[in-house]
């Protein structure tokens, strides 16, 4: 058992206080029509933000899905500078960072979990030291990516941390419809591996067994599956509208056993947290992503941009529409949304 | 120099919105991120935040009328000196939900396609007999909606003769294996709802049965007009409309007792009925708001279009919330007498039996008459004996005698 100190809990805490006023922002970003579709991380700040603050930032790697990188700020400040790029939909967003090791969201469900495999092996193999920890959601855990990679992974002893974060819902589908299992994490049983379950709105529980999968994954000891507990807070999306479908008596439930009220009132009893620091921190955190936000919109961004990452060099049809909308002047309503060769 | 903020694409591939209503007036101070408008989109309802914080020099659109993607939605004198416009599209591409190609639809829908409706609307119109290829529906190109089934659908409710016409009765009644289930979803619902009032709310009922001759005779000859919406009244219809005049006259009735055991009681300003609807989930409560302002046609068309909402489980939150007062029809199902508890946060409860033609004493000859049961459930905290009397005979006195609907209450 490797609890985290009271500075270790409430550097984590600084963080999820910062990712759940930084969240509000965005929502209201959004809602301004300034930033695309996201998925808010409201109810996940714990798990990320403690998986973060138990991983070395200098040789872990992070493969996220997509609620995660509010919460990832102990590996670097670019983390937010990438995100915000994604969210104002600048092609730069999707791009592995030069300096930091978390790699861009994974919207195509469990694609980031065979990556994850893949290069915790290639790490391996090259004797670098370190892990890698790829997130992903119970929905994706019913995909056929989740289980190969999964299988290889026990059979490679490649040293990878699985990080399942079971907030109860995939979209509208509540868990029961996702799975007649009883737990996530006796997937491992099946895979040669071991499996956790824990309670991700538990900061101290989170960090002590990410700390366990990594010191076993480094000793050559392969991956864990860690399944963590949480309550989708907040909507799937920003084009979502959860009061359709979350009773409104377990989200009320839920709401009791919030993560960041929880951390709160832990360290306030220890004298360690008060609402002037909380103030403070959370006002950072807003200069934080509004900065992150006007460096995003001040990045140049060529018109014919959305061309450039498919192929190395353009196929005849790409030419064409490159030119085509191109010659449409800088706002590019002026041509037909159906060229001769679609 | 004003800020231009126009209307948003706030889900993915957007093409209006409505305004339902407005937090600011023109001449108002705002600050960045305060609420300024809360809009209905085919998905949700969402409140738009201001992007900026300044003056409201102009809204561009008025409560309940429509605004295109791009339009403007409001300006804002945020004393910068060059004109700024929020939300020109972006180029954005993240999509963690299902997205569709913004391809705009055709104007109408080639009746050879496959036609355009919700799979919860298809479910319906396969439930009701309803042939969707053959339909242009009312919604967004040609769209085909709940409410257009419902209108094409063989008006197997209106047969008369003495039923009350609404049928609730659901599939699989009373089935389930043996074993130990959660309860989850609208039974766990129910289950705390039912809880909470019983044991919260110390209930009386006050039951009587109304000559329901006039009454039957009042709704064939409705359903008999040409005129949309008519095959739809029914008695639970004309209840609804009796009960909104009632409430108005004894607003306590329409009140609720807040705090427990109980600290104040609450009147609330406008008078919202619920709707006791069994469906194959189980028992759901669509609510009619602003009931009392309806007249008997149009609440037809509410109560049908809220049920059918609930039957084909499309209501929005909003749909379910706010009730004030709720009328339950058990006599759909047969019965003559029951005790409806209350909903928690609502006062009183009113039942309607099945109606049925009884012996009758009249002027000392016993004949047969159509009879409508009826009871009152009340909250005795709120309500005592004379109240729920009073209010249940304000409501019977006009199911007895329908032309009391014409004469202001
Ligand atoms: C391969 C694939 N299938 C379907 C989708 C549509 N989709 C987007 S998010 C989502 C639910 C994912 O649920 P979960 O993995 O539990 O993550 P959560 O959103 O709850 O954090 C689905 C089905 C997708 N993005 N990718
Ligand atoms: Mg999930």
């Amino acid at each position: 058992m490797t609890r985290p100190s009271d500075e270790q809990l409430r550097a984590i805490l600084v963080d999820m206080v910062g990712a759940r006023a930084q969240a509000g922002r965005l929502w209201n970003l959004q809602r301004q029509g300034q930033i695309g579709t996201l998925a808010p991380i409201d109810g996940h700040e714990a798990v990320v933000a403690a998986t973060a603050h138990a991983l070395d930032p200098a040789s872990d790697w992070i493969l996220p899905q997509y609620r995660e990188p509010l919460a990832l700020q102990r590996f670097g400040p670019e983390v937010l500078d990438q995100y915000m790029l994604y969210n104002i939909g600048h092609p730069d967003g999707s791009r592995l960072p030069p300096s930091v090791r978390v790699a861009p969201l994974q919207i195509s469900l469990a694609t980031q979990i065979p990556h994850a495999v893949g290069l915790a092996w290639g790490m391996t193999l090259r004797h670098q030291p370190g892990v890698t920890t790829v997130f992903f959601g119970d929905g994706s855990s019913s995909e056929g990516d989740f289980h190969e990679a999964v299988n290889l992974a026990g059979v490679l002893r490649a040293p990878v941390i699985l990080l399942c974060v079971n907030n109860q819902w995939a979209i509208s589908t509540p868990l029961h419809q996702q799975t007649a299992a009883e737990s996530l994490a006796d997937r491992a049983v099946g895979y040669g591996i071991p499996g956790v379950r824990i309670d991700g709105n538990d900061a101290a529980a989170v960090f002590d067994a990410v700390d366990e999968a990594r010191q076993l994954a480094l000793g050559g000891g392969g991956p864990t599956l860690i399944e963590a507990n949480v309550y989708r807070l907040g909507a799937h999306t920003t084009a979502d509208d959860p009061t359709r479908y979350v009773p409104a008596e377990d989200l009320r439930a839920a709401r009791t056993n919030d993560p960041v009220h929880r951390l709160v009132s832990h360290l306030a009893d220890l004298g360690l947290w008060d609402d002037g620091a909380q103030a403070e921190i959370e006002a950072a955190a807003l200069v934080r992503i509004d900065e992150a936000f006007e460096r995003a919109m001040a990045r140049p961004l060529a018109a014919d941009a959305v061309f450039d990452h498919c192929f190395l060099t353009d196929t005849p049809r790409i030419a064409r529409q490159r030119a085509t909308l191109l010659a449409a002047g800088p706002h590019g309503h002026s041509i037909s949304p159906r060229s001769t060769d679609e | 120099m004003a800020f231009i903020f126009r209307l948003p694409d706030i889900g993915e591939g957007l093409e209006e919105a409505e305004i339902v209503e407005w937090f600011v007036a023109i001449g108002d101070e705002v600050l960045r991120d305060q609420p300024l408008v809360e809009v209905l989109t085919d998905k949700a309802s969402s409140e738009l935040p201001s992007p900026v914080a300044g003056t409201v020099l102009l809204l561009g659109a008025d409560e309940g009328t429509r605004l295109q993607v791009g339009e403007v939605l409001i300006e804002i004198d945020d004393g910068s000196t060059a004109p700024k416009v929020a939300s020109e599209p972006l180029s954005t591409q993240t999509s963690p939900t299902k997205s569709q190609p913004p391809t705009p639809l055709p104007e109408v829908a080639p009746l050879t396609a496959r036609p355009k409706a919700a799979p919860a609307t298809r479910r319906l119109a396969l439930d009701l007999g309803v042939d969707l290829t053959t339909m242009i529906g009312t919604g967004p190109g040609g769209r085909i909606t709940v409410n257009d089934v419902h209108a094409a659908a063989p008006a197997s409710t209106s047969t008369g003769g003495l039923s009350n016409d609404d049928s609730t009765a659901s599939d699989g009644l009373g089935q389930a294996a043996a074993g130990r289930h959660a309860l989850r979803g609208i039974r766990g619902v129910v289950a705390r709802n039912m809880t909470q009032a019983w044991t919260e709310i110390p209930h009386i009922h006050t039951m009587d049965e109304v000559d329901a001759s006039l009454l039957i005779d009042f709704r064939d000859r409705i359903r008999d007009m040409d005129r949309s919406g008519a095959t739809r009244v029914s008695v639970l219809v004309v209840a609804a409309v009796a009960t909104a005049r009632a409430l108005r006259r004894f607003p306590v009735v329409n009140g609720h007792v807040d705090g427990h055991p109980g600290d104040a009681m609450v009147i609330p300003e406008h008078i919202h009925l619920g709707i006791a609807t069994a469906t194959k989930r189980g028992l759901v409560v669509p609510v009619v708001h602003h009931a009392d302002t309806l007249d008997l046609f149009t609440m037809a068309d509410r109560i049908s279009s809220v049920v059918g909402a609930a039957r084909s489980d499309d209501l929005s939150a909003a749909d379910l919330s706010g009730a004030t007062f709720t009328i339950t029809n058990y006599g759909s199902l047969g019965g003559r007498f029951a005790t409806p508890i209350i909903p928690p946060g609502q006062g009183a409860i009113l039942g309607l039996g099945a109606v049925a033609e009884r012996p009758v004493a009249i002027d000392g000859e016993v004949v047969a008459r159509p009879t409508l049961p009826m009871v009152l459930g009340a909250d005795h905290r709120l309500i005592d004996g004379d109240l729920a009397e009073a209010f249940r005979r304000a409501v019977a006195d006009d199911l007895a005698e329908p032309l009391h609907l014409l004469i202001g209450s």
